[in-house]
């Protein structure tokens, strides 16, 4: 991230801070929707993470941590929202279980499926360390980091969200390889 | 059953799926309320310089023992040197008189000891009521992330701290008429601070960003003999908005008890 914008922005410049929100606004979406797992709530969690970072930027010390501190904003976001409607899996569309197992014992698309159901089973907490770890390749200091938890607290819920994410893989493995069985 | 790395493959493949970009629509919406959504600026309570651990410390240490060490190197150096003496330059004592001259609040002002309760007292008497100053207590709290034990807590949490404040006013130029100031309590640094004489009787003092003042508070003063008393305060500067009733009332207690000028 460019720091002089993010400076400028910290003065109040509107044009620098829309500036900063193109460059943002991708990355911030797509951890937003992959820890929401929901487009509307994505877009408002988005929205709102955008705005907190044009409301709260003089109180950011170092503009280059801005990447950092933006997704701290965001996961916050993501709380609220979350918070707000609990709507959880009403709206998963459900795939059907009978799939083949490929050849690593693993169906792409029954994968989707239960990783979708046991990622949502999980906390926003869980998610959002899986999300920043997994998919935003952070390291476990940063992911502590973002979230301003202990390390420790991120390994243990890393621990407990992948354990879930296993147990839904497995749960659909099981039973399909009884069946192959017989 | 699938092994630990399988999990992490398949979750970090699932996870590379999906949406990347973000609908115009929000962004135009962000952009559309940025105009309407005031920032917030920091308390320059909140900007106090943080608590240095042992390893910041003992870098500190070292390179003051660098420093000692090269100044020695360099006095030990010049004292051997043989030849033409060295062209006159101004000595810093000059410079340091010049800037008295025009600035009369250049240089160290310690104020007495004082307790929590005594600070509150003055900020009472200043008319700011146990509301506010509960508030401001608040506002400190959610600043410092949770705690308020810095060096004024309007809430006295700690009935026994007791603080003794000094201000640096040194003269660098930060801004055309704008000077850095440093505020220390019981010898330790605070909070770097801005400042401006705006006459014989009255400075402007917050924090400037280098163009305009983002926190900003008028103070009358006086100096009488080797004593620097701060008799009022106006929570805003000509041009800037109200300060945060955090910075007036903290203002308030910081400047309440007398200065005096040190060596």
């Amino acid at each position: 991230m460019d720091t002089e914008l993010v400076v400028r922005a910290q003065r109040g410049d509107e044009g620098a801070f829309a500036s900063l929100a193109v460059a943002a606004g991708d990355r911030l979406h797509a951890v937003a929707h992959r820890i929401l797992r929901d487009t509307d709530l994505a877009e408002d969690a988005t929205q709102q993470a955008l705005l907190n970072v044009w409301r709260d930027l003089p109180q950011l010390r170092d503009p280059a941590r801005f990447d950092a501190w933006s997704y701290r904003l965001l996961v916050r976001a993501c709380y609220a929202e979350a918070r707000r409607t609990r709507q959880s899996a009403s709206n998963l569309r459900l795939l059907p279980s009978d799939q083949p197992v490929g050849a690593d014992g693993l169906s792409s698309v029954v994968d989707r499926d239960q990783l979708e159901r046991g990622f949502r089973r999980l906390s926003i907490d869980h998610r959002a360390v899986v999300v920043l770890h997994h998919y935003l390749d952070l390291p476990l200091s940063e992911v502590a980091e973002t979230l301003g938890v202990p390390e420790g607290t991120v390994r243990s819920r890393l621990h407990y969200a992948m354990r879930g994410l296993r147990a839904a893989l497995d749960a659909d493995a099981r039973p399909t390889r009884r069946e192959g069985a017989q | 059953m699938s092994t630990e790395r399988d999990v992490e493959r398949i979750v970090r493949s699932w996870l590379d799926e999906g949406v990347n970009v973000v609908p115009e629509r929000v962004l135009d919406a962000v952009l559309d309320r940025v105009p309407a959504t005031p920032q917030r600026r920091v308390s320059w309570l909140a900007r106090r310089t943080p608590t240095l651990n042992t390893y910041s410390r003992l870098g500190l240490v070292a390179a003051a023992v660098l420093a000692v060490v090269i100044v020695g190197i360099g006095l030990f150096g010049k004292s051997l040197n043989v030849g033409p003496a060295p062209s006159p330059t101004p000595s810093p004592s000059a410079s340091a008189s010049l800037v008295a001259a025009s600035n009369p609040l250049a240089g160290t002002w310690l104020a007495a000891e004082v307790t929590c309760a005594q600070q509150v007292a003055a900020i009472e008497a200043a008319g700011y009521t146990a509301e506010q100053i509960t508030q401001a207590g608040a506002d400190l709290v959610a600043q410092q992330g949770g705690s308020a034990d810095g060096f004024f807590d309007p809430t006295c949490a700690n009935a026994s701290k007791t603080d003794q404040y000094s201000v640096v006013f040194d003269g660098l130029p930060l801004a055309a008429t704008i000077r850095s100031a440093t505020i220390y309590d019981h010898g330790a640094v605070t909070s770097p601070q801005s400042y401006g004489v705006t006459d014989g009787s009255t400075f402007e003092f917050g924090n400037h960003n280098g163009k305009a003042w983002d926190i900003c508070l008028t103070f009358h003063y006086a100096i009488v003999g080797d004593v620097l008393t701060i008799t009022s305060i106006d929570p805003r500067c000509p041009g800037a908005g109200d300060a945060p009733l955090l910075d007036q009332i903290a203002l308030t207690a910081f400047f309440e008890a007398p200065f005096t000028r040190q060596p």
